[in-house]
């Protein structure tokens, strides 16, 4: 395993910039997840780590190594495309054993290597079977197992589970969490599904537009969000953003309620701002702004309530079961120890 | 009515090939049958006989001229193979400046009717000594596929996802290996039906070959089965059974390399 600095790295297609300077430090060893909507330039960002994309500017390095100028054979890395990628007209054991004939290894290191992997990823049955004769999860084990085979420093992984069901998703999930803390090797991993972000990363790299918005450790994301995309983007159901004005200790909506503060934005008295609470921050309380419930969503485990006060929709989270009807009254009580607050010019955090 | 609604394509597809297949069938009636029965006006076999296929074999050159249209056309179709898979590969994968110009000239020189072709052929092949040879009939005939064969080749490889030449290349092949051992494997349908195109093309070609060659010795099939005609003084059982013969290799490739001919034109957006 290595660790991996990208620092100040720019990409651009012509006069066409799609990484503006990102700079990330990832040491041995860890799990990161770059994540980000569709376009933000993870899937790139990712590439030119591999070497599958030229850098316009910046520096890669793996380990102690600049790799701007190595061909990607040459980076000791592995990835497992969002395809898979498997040489369709090869064995599943061909496929493992690939990247390991070029390199002319032994037939007996092959064999060793190939079994192995076969052996963690419980591809022991498939061997000799092709791609076309796998499941989905099948041939994403494969995937994999072709990456684990060549025991690199760095593996990288491009939206692996994206062609997989919901419920395999979750499975494979936890397998390749499972891995990681087996073979505690460096992996980078791109997905646009946070949840699958904030459940295998030990540190994740938000993106959007080329630009690191935040990197950190999941709960740290989730808890100090850096601005407005990051609170919005992280969470699931998203982050309430109401936008209006702090007055003497408390947040007054445009059209809508007023909520407490903490004292510690007390200074920013008089300045515009978006608040953000998180839909599970909010309890209700008769003391609280009164809101009309326009949708109840329940979901078995919890129910998300979308409630209207003024004309601002706030979605509300409570685990326990709730009677309630569209149309009824419930008063919204927002923890003001769990209030964001951000820049309404700037979107950046206060 | 579904029923009724399932059987009427059925029925289409009989009555379309009744005109499709019956000139097949007499060939092969004809062939098989003694040359006086060929002239009596009877759908079905009148008789059964080998004696037309004997008679041919035996009094005329045809294996001669057999052998030298199979060689032709397989020195032809490895040829547009060969340079269709690294000229589609090249056009699909590499930046070469205004390559989409250069793929439609290409296919631009497909349109030039083959008796055009045959002049510059000619007196080029008399420069460079290629008149009245098989490899110089094979070269000129590769024209006739290469255009098509190229302009599959780079399609099929375009619609290729890339990632398998990615996954190659950090498994540290080179891309030449890339090419030999993940791409040419992923192609061979559409390289399939580029050899049955080429070798349908170069063995049925008649007019390159009638230009190009003047030795009987070295006359191709089409050429020869022209002088038949005059040689058997019209006996049409023993032409039918030439024909058969020269219409039977068409039919096998088609026939066992239909499957090959679908998914390459599939796969290379010829087809739906």
């Amino acid at each position: 395993m290595a660790s991996v600095a990208i620092e100040q790295v720019r990409k651009a297609y012509g006069s066409l910039e799609v990484i503006h300077g990102a700079s990330i430090e990832i040491n041995e060893g860890e799990f990161i997840v770059l994540v980000g909507p569709s376009g933000c330039g993870k899937s790139t960002l990712l590439r030119m780590i591999a070497g599958l994309e030229n850098i316009s500017g910046g520096t890669i390095r793996i380990g102690s190594r600049v790799v701007n100028d190595v061909p990607p054979k040459d980076r000791d890395i592995a990835m497992v495309f969002q395809n898979y990628a498997l040489y369709p007209h090869m064995t599943v054991r061909a496929n493992m054993a690939f990247s390991l004939r070029l390199r002319k290894t032994s037939q007996q290191e092959i064999d060793q290597r190939v079994e192995r992997a076969a052996n963690i990823l419980g591809l022991q049955p498939y061997l000799a079977r092709y791609p076309r004769e796998l499941s989905g999860g099948q041939r994403q084990r494969v995937a994999m197992g072709r990456a684990i085979v060549r025991d690199p420093d760095v593996f990288l992984f491009d939206e692996p589970l994206s062609n997989l069901d919901a419920k395999l998703r979750v499975a494979m999930r936890t397998e390749l969490k499972e891995l990681h803390q087996r073979l505690k090797t460096t992996i980078i991993y791109v997905t646009h599904d946070q949840i699958e972000a904030m459940t295998m990363a030990d540190k994740i790299v938000v993106m959007q537009g080329g630009v690191v918005e935040q990197f950190g450790r999941p709960l740290d994301v989730y808890d100090r969000p850096a601005n407005l995309f990051v609170a919005g983007f992280i969470g699931s159901p998203a982050m309430n953003q109401i936008k209006g004005r702090i007055e003497n200790g408390l947040f007054v909506a445009d059209n809508g309620p007023s909520f407490d503060l903490s004292a510690d934005y007390a200074k920013f008295n008089g300045c515009r701002v978006v608040y953000g609470i998180r839909p599970e921050d909010i309890v209700f309380s008769d003391q609280g702004a009164p809101a009309q419930v326009v949708v109840i969503e329940p979901t078995g485990s919890e129910t998300q309530i979308i409630v209207r006060t003024g004309t601002t929709d706030i979605s509300v989270v409570c685990r326990e079961r709730i009677a309630v009807r569209p149309g009824d009254t419930l008063h919204l009580r927002p923890l003001a120890d769990k209030v964001h607050l951000f820049d309404e010019e700037t979107e950046r955090r206060l | 009515m579904a029923e009724r609604r399932s059987a009427l394509p059925k029925i289409l597809i009989a009555v379309y090939l009744i005109p499709v297949l019956f000139p097949f069938y007499w060939m092969l009636k004809s062939a098989l049958e003694t040359p006086a029965d060929v002239y009596k006006p009877r759908l079905w076999l009148g008789s059964f006989t080998l004696e037309n296929f004997d008679t041919l074999l035996r009094t005329t050159n045809f294996l001669v001229t057999a052998s030298n249209s199979l060689k032709a056309a397989l020195i032809s179709s490895v040829i547009v193979v060969v340079c269709s898979g690294l000229g589609g590969y090249a056009l699909a994968r590499t930046n070469i400046p205004r390559k989409a110009l250069i793929a439609q000239i290409v296919l631009f020189s497909y349109m030039f009717p083959e008796v055009l072709l045959g002049i510059p052929f000619f007196a080029l092949f008399q420069k460079l000594g290629l008149l009245n040879s098989i490899w110089g009939l094979a070269i000129a005939h590769v024209t006739l596929s290469l255009p098509f064969g190229l302009w599959l080749m780079w399609q099929f490889y375009q619609a290729l996802p890339k990632s398998y030449e990615e996954a190659a290349e950090i498994d540290g092949a080179s891309k030449f290996q890339t090419f030999l051992l993940v791409m040419v494997p992923l192609s061979i349908p559409a390289l399939t039906a580029v050899f049955i195109f080429a070798f349908a093309a170069s063995w049925n070609d008649f007019v390159l070959g009638l230009m190009l060659i003047r030795d009987d010795q070295k006359f191709t099939l089409p050429i020869a089965m022209s002088l038949f005609v005059q040689q058997m003084e019209l006996n049409w059982a023993v032409i039918q059974a030439a024909n058969f013969l020269l219409a039977l290799p068409g039919l096998l490739l088609v026939l066992f390399g239909r499957k090959y001919l679908v998914r390459g034109f599939q796969t290379s957006g010829l087809a739906n």
